[in-house]
């Protein structure tokens, strides 16, 4: 279904669902042009052609196609908020997935089907802001994975990608080497580079917050070469700005942020997808300890992008981390710039969500922030016991 | 109208019938259905003898609907064959959950008249009893009045299948229609159900209680087991009793309630 070209697609599938000898053949044509039709945003051709796939699997042994097709009408619900119901319809996927494991008729590799709808699982888990729970989905993914004969690296890939998303926020040291020995061993292609991306970057971040400078490098290095796009090279080269700088190797952190502000350039930011933006909120906030009049106008570039977020980014209603990034951001260049009482508030806005999600690490960068701002005694102390969890890392050194 | 060209892309009014069909397409695809269940309680014994299951539609912005606010729409869009095959699926579902729990209990369905005109209704009800496992003994029919006088010799035909196997055919909202009881004598099922009209004025209302007794009579020469449906006061409990009426439904014994939801150990004690 990933297929890039859904045209044609629809147009096979539709004369092969018509060509349908038997209701399991129509009920799969069905189920496929449904979800084609979905993706292209034609809502009620999707709900025609799943009805018409339930109304041909009434009565039929066929839990493998059930379970295909509840997974893709859960997808759906889950892309259009319906979040209840995209949950209640996965779990019928995954129960008739059960099912088919003792009547298998082999028309799918099924254990796939139930890895990509513990995925959607770990999504709605995520949306919920349950970072367990969603690592959770994530390994039983795996699992289903593992009892496949032949390996399936793109579900692989799509599962690491979202395990990579939770330990770059939250500190999982388990789940970080699962995602290490995995990602080492994946075959990456030339369709999964976003995916590549983020697991080595949350594999850098993951190193550097153990206190493994080398080894963070590395991946940050690692995952510059994998970037998907201009503006997320950028990101990855601001990150090892950040992290030379927090090592006090100033000279290599200017360095690394002027390539990055030269590639900025380059940038169409209006033309941005996603999280994509983020490089400019970054280097935003890491300009403003050098460069505050430069910082700002990175945050007015910032402003100034028309279009909206992603709508999966934005699928929860309110995506408070995206807010929190911003507020550190804004808080840090506020306060360069001479605007004490805005930058702290933004930042302590920031903190508040970081604890809120249970994102320590950027809680306790952003709880040095402010003290160094305030310069109070108890902000200061406060910074420090944040840190104190990583007294290995560049978070444990003096500001 | 072939199914393909329901997924023509055309422009079609936008009407309140239409919306309406646009939401249920909608909730087929998502299995937005669920089953409520009602008993159907032996009076005499305190026992439940089956479970008439009843469809509602959990919409999101509507909230729970009952069939009388879509079934109209979905007879007319053809949508009703969907529901139909998805209620008749889950019900067998559903109940041979409670057998293998050990309540043996059989379901009744109700059925329309377009999934009789479907030549692959019979079928559909065997592929879903096998799907299910659950015994045909275990399934009640119910085909309304109205719906065999359009097509007797069609719906005779297919009703003999079934009963041959095993399934029980109920007569529902006797009654209402304009059959004769002699017709009724003729036609082959198990258990005729008496519509809740003459059910209404019990204890009194001295017509309905003749009307009950003839059918009564009628019935039983056929060897066909009678529910009254709509009971809802002990004195009409009495008066059915008193007439020879034994098997009952009604909000007097219990409400429609999910499966799930049913205290199966009490079923027997529906009578308190």
């Amino acid at each position: 279904m990933r297929l890039r070209r859904l045209g044609e697609a629809e147009g096979a599938i539709r004369r092969a669902a018509q060509a349908a000898q038997n209701d399991v053949e129509r009920a799969l044509g069905c189920t496929l042009l449904g979800t084609i039709l979905d993706r292209q945003g034609y809502e009620e051709g999707a709900d025609s052609a799943w009805a018409h796939a339930r109304e041909s699997l009434c009565g039929v042994a066929a839990s493998e196609v059930r379970a295909e097709l509840n997974y893709y009408v859960a997808l759906s619900a889950w892309r259009s908020k319906d979040i209840d119901e995209a949950q209640r319809i996965a779990r019928e996927s995954l129960a008739e997935a059960e099912q088919a494991k003792c009547s298998s008729a082999g028309l799918f590799p099924t254990a796939v089907s139930v890895a990509f709808t513990y995925e959607l699982l770990s999504l709605i888990e995520a949306l919920k802001e349950r970072p367990e729970s969603q690592v959770a989905h994530l390994r039983q993914g795996f699992a289903a994975l593992s009892s496949t004969a032949r390996p399936h690296a793109w579900a692989e890939a799509s599962l690491l990608n979202n395990l990579a998303s939770v330990i770059t926020e939250v500190r999982m040291p388990d789940v970080a080497e699962l995602v290490r020995e995995r990602a080492a061993t994946l075959r990456w292609t030339g369709e999964m580079p976003g995916w590549a991306y983020n697991v080595y970057r949350a594999l850098g971040w993951t190193e550097a917050l153990e206190g493994n400078d080398m080894a963070a490098f590395r991946e940050l290095r690692n995952a510059e070469e994998h970037a998907p796009t201009l503006a997320r090279r950028i990101e990855a080269i601001l990150d090892r700005s950040f992290l030379f700088g927090a090592v006090g190797e100033m000279l290599s952190a200017r360095e690394r942020f002027d390539e990055a502000e030269q590639l900025c350039k380059l940038v169409d930011w209006n033309t941005t997808q996603g999280e994509d933006r983020y490089a400019l909120l970054w280097g935003a906030e890491l300009a403003a300890a050098f460069d505050p009049r430069h910082a700002q106008a990175m945050v007015v570039r910032y402003n100034a992008i028309g279009r909206p977020m992603d709508p999966a980014l934005t699928a929860s209603g309110k995506l408070r981390r995206w807010q929190a990034y911003e507020h550190d951001a804004f808080g840090a260049v506020a306060a360069a710039n001479g605007d004490i009482e805005a930058g702290v508030r933004h930042l302590q806005s920031a903190l508040s969500t970081w604890d809120a999600l249970g994102f320590k690490w950027r809680a306790a960068k952003t709880a040095r922030a402010i003290g160094s701002i305030t310069k109070a005694e108890s902000d200061i102390a406060d910074a420090k016991r944040r840190a104190a969890s990583y007294q290995r890392s560049w978070l444990g050194r003096p500001a | 109208m072939t199914i393909w060209s329901m997924f023509a892309r055309v422009d079609i009014p936008l009407g309140r019938s239409y919306v309406l069909q646009s939401d249920l397409r909608k909730a087929i695809a998502r299995r937005r259905f669920e089953l409520h269940y009602q008993p159907i309680i032996d009076a005499a014994r305190g026992e439940t003898v089956a479970l008439e299951a009843l469809v509602r539609w959990r919409d999101p912005n509507r909230g729970l609907m009952s069939p009388d606010t879509f079934i109209g729409v979905a007879e007319e869009s053809g949508l009703i064959d969907a529901i139909g095959l998805l209620i008749l699926e889950d019900a067998c579902r559903e109940a041979r959950c409670w057998h293998d729990r050990g309540y043996e209990i059989p379901v009744s369905i109700n059925v329309s008249v377009r999934q009789l005109d479907r030549g692959s209704f019979v079928d559909h009800v065997f592929r879903a009893l096998a799907l299910s496992g659950l015994p045909p003994t275990s399934l009640w029919i119910e085909i309304t009045e109205t719906c065999i006088m359009r097509d007797v010799d069609a719906i005779t035909a297919m009703v003999s299948t079934l009963r041959s196997r095993g399934v029980r055919v109920v007569i529902d909202d006797f009654g209402t229609g304009y059959s004769t009881l002699g017709r009724i004598k003729a036609f082959p099922a198990d258990v005729l159900k008496i519509d809740r009209c003459f059910v209404k004025d019990l204890p009194g209302g001295t017509v309905d209680k003749a009307v009950v007794a003839a059918i009564m009579t009628v019935a039983s020469s056929c060897n066909m087991e009678i529910v009254a449906e709509g009971v809802e006061h002990p004195a009409q409990v009495t008066a059915l009793q008193e007439l020879g009426c034994d098997l009952m439904q009604g909000f007097f014994f219990a409400r429609p309630a999910r499966a799930s939801t049913i205290n199966f150990e009490s079923l027997s004690k529906s009578l308190v």
